[in-house]
């Protein structure tokens, strides 16, 4: 529960202060470490809020699209190194 | 066999997926509807822009703190080359002021004042951080800023549009992102073309075969004449009934600190 926690914090850290293809990567292993990593989703929401607008092609909905891929990913990963 | 399907059935529809399956859906109305969107960057801006701030506390605390360690010679030279390159930038902006004071004399001779007011802010936030390639800077509605505004850096270039506003805050749009398309003006004579992001402060057009046009010629916006770039490139192909001219911002876009935004233009 702590490794989760912190790993969030992380997380969001570096989506105030790193450039997305860090953070996408970085959420991809918390999805790993910590599946199923069900606060990917509303992070993917943050993105989108702190960074896009309605007016993006598909109504700027990368952020949390990217996420529900990255959740998916973890759980199949974790399954097929299990 | 039947039994061991429901189970499984089951197995994924568990409180919290379903839970996860509300969140998304509710995500998804949020986000692209309009008026939620709008409310929700609100509130998340009010905590954003003190997290951003304190991030660039940090480096520049950081950064002072490491300065009392670096070598004093260096930083004297450091010094003195900055000085010859501010004197030489003084020089700059004095020749650009009679420039410019020409061009108002020679519009006012005939006739045509433009003039337009301009709102000068902050980047908080790189477009090289953002999978959206936007800039957020530290001036919003309270500033007059609307959705639509056009974005300008170092007095004449053209980079981008306002998307969105909160009170203290907007996101900015390159016209360079990948994707994003525009009116344009290329050249001496002025030949339309729609300017195509390449991203990173690159451009790509297209312009009817047999149009005068060369390397370095400048592109323009079909309003204010504000410089989208100039040529770098032409690629001409026998095949094809057009010339394909490749342009870039003469700035580095990764380098810009501070923006102006024209939040009411009269011409």
């Amino acid at each position: 529960m702590r490794k989760r926690i912190i790993f969030n914090l992380v997380l969001v850290a570096a989506i105030f202060y790193t450039p997305w293809w860090v953070v996408a990567p970085l959420a991809l292993f918390g999805a790993f470490l910590c599946a199923p990593y069900y606060e990917v989703v509303a992070f993917g929401v943050l993105v989108d809020i702190l960074y896009g607008a309605s007016s993006f092609p598909f109504g700027g909905v990368y952020g949390l699209a990217l996420a529900i891929a990255i959740f998916f990913a973890g759980l199949y990963i974790k399954k097929i190194v299990r | 066999m039947l039994y061991h399907q429901g189970n499984h059935r089951e197995g994924f529809w568990n409180t919290k997926n379903i839970a996860l399956a509300l969140f998304v859906g509710a995500s998804v109305f949020a986000l692209l509807y309009a008026p939620t969107r709008s409310k929700l960057t609100n509130g998340v801006y009010v905590v954003a822009t003190g997290v951003w701030g304190l991030g660039d506390a940090t480096v520049n605390t950081w950064n002072s703190f490491v300065t009392n360690f670096r070598d004093k010679e260096r930083l004297i030279s450091e010094n003195e080359t900055l000085v010859a390159e501010l004197d030489r930038v003084q020089a700059q902006v004095l020749d650009r002021n009679l420039l410019a004071e020409k061009v108002t004399k020679l519009e006012e001779a005939l006739g045509r004042v433009r003039s337009d007011n301009r709102v000068v802010a902050e980047v908080i936030v790189d477009h090289r951080q953002s999978p959206y390639d936007t800039l957020v800077v530290d001036a919003g509605e309270n500033e007059g800023i609307v959705v639509g505004n056009e974005v300008v850096y170092s007095g004449s270039g053209i980079i981008g549009e306002v998307i969105e506003t909160t009170s203290g805050s907007s996101k900015i749009k390159l016209f360079s992102s990948p994707g994003s398309e525009r009116a344009v003006l290329v050249g001496a004579h002025y030949i339309p073309a729609n300017a195509l992001g390449r991203g990173m402060g690159n451009f790509e057009a297209k312009v009817p075969e047999g149009s005068i046009v060369a390397l370095g010629d400048t592109v323009v916006s079909t309003k204010g004449n504000l410089i989208f770039g100039v040529i770098s490139l032409i690629e001409e192909k026998p095949a094809e009934p057009f010339k394909r001219i490749f342009f870039r911002a003469p700035f580095n876009t990764t380098e810009i600190r501070s923006v102006e935004i024209i939040i009411d233009k009269r011409s």
